[in-house]
């Protein structure tokens, strides 16, 4: 039994060293094993952040249709046409108001001209 | 930085703690995978796996026993999985002598490395056995189901182990006893 307690604290002084490529190998084992432990991570964020969008979204939308502000509503016929009267500058008289332009300022009566242009006369037979 | 420290790091997957680790004991662990594994890649190779166990399952180590008494568990199961791997067949010896003893004079003269050394001659069944059986202090048993083999195989492994053991030592001094005798003529 000595020589097995003495054997055993013999073997246990024993040391070797490794060459650098077991170190190297197990920094790329570990990096990989976070990179992908990383990726999993993400991507589990990623699902739960377009849950959380969509159901966002979903709920915004169930709010615009149930807020009385935007219910759907019959007007009388007056009012509607009064509503729908807005006058807007057409694209024509945006044209000529450039075309009375002069250096970039507006030439003297230039209202007054594009609305009253100046037609040539016609010569009656 | 001392062990207790060490282990907070690694549980935390620090890697100046890991390296640490790696630091002061793959010496240690370097030599158990010599001690099984005749080849130095593998002997590397399972001592890389060790320490990718120890760095990521340092979890489930429960602080019951020794956290270097676990680690190099670790590290003999790895040499063992890699020896698995091999199918290398255990030879089938049977058992008809009963125990033998090495010569506890012979161990003590000898150096560490000297011992690494001849165990290192043993074919691996044997060496396996011997490893297992003697220095880490397994059972018949717990080696029979460790190595998937009978408990009678066991023990005829571990008696041939002996047997070639002595053999390897008797050479040795015989070679040193003749080179001691041509330096002193």
């Amino acid at each position: 039994m000595k020589y097995k307690k003495n054997l055993q604290y013999k073997v246990s002084q024993a040391t070797a060293h490794p060459s650098d490529r077991v170190w190297q190998k197990i920094e790329t084992n570990l990096d990989g094993d976070r990179r992908l432990r990383r990726n999993r991570r993400n991507t589990v964020v990623g699902w739960a952040a377009a849950v959380f969008v969509v159901l966002m979204a979903y709920q915004a939308g169930k709010y615009e249709v149930n807020s009385s502000e935007y219910k759907p509503q019959t007007l009388p016929l007056s009012d509607h046409v009064a509503k729908s009267e807005v006058t807007y500058p057409t694209i024509q008289s945006y044209n000529a108001m450039i075309s009375y332009r002069k250096d970039g300022q507006l030439i003297p009566n230039a209202q007054a001209i594009w609305e009253n242009p100046l037609v040539p006369r016609t010569v009656d037979f | 930085m001392e062990l207790e420290n060490i282990l907070r790091g690694i549980k935390k997957k620090n890697r100046t703690a890991q390296k640490a680790l790696y630091d002061q004991y793959s010496p240690l662990f370097m030599a158990i995978g010599m001690r099984y594994l005749k080849n130095i890649h593998e002997a590397e190779d399972a001592v890389a796996e060790a320490f990718i166990k120890i760095f990521t399952k340092v979890k489930s180590f429960k602080e019951k026993g020794s956290f270097e008494g676990w680690m190099k568990r670790i590290v003999v199961n790895e040499c063992l999985m890699i020896l698995r791997q091999k199918k290398k067949q255990h030879l089938y010896i049977p058992l008809d002598e009963v125990d033998i003893e090495l010569d506890p004079e012979v161990i003590d003269k000898m150096s560490a490395d000297e011992i690494m050394e001849v165990i290192r001659e043993l074919p691996d069944g044997y060496r396996t056995v011997f490893n297992l059986y003697e220095i880490e202090g397994l059972k018949h048993r717990e080696i029979a189901e460790e190595l998937d083999i009978s408990i009678h195989t066991s023990k005829s492994q571990l008696i041939m182990a002996k047997r070639k053991l002595r053999e390897i030592l008797k050479k040795n001094i015989k070679v040193k006893d003749e080179v001691q005798e041509k330096s002193a003529v």
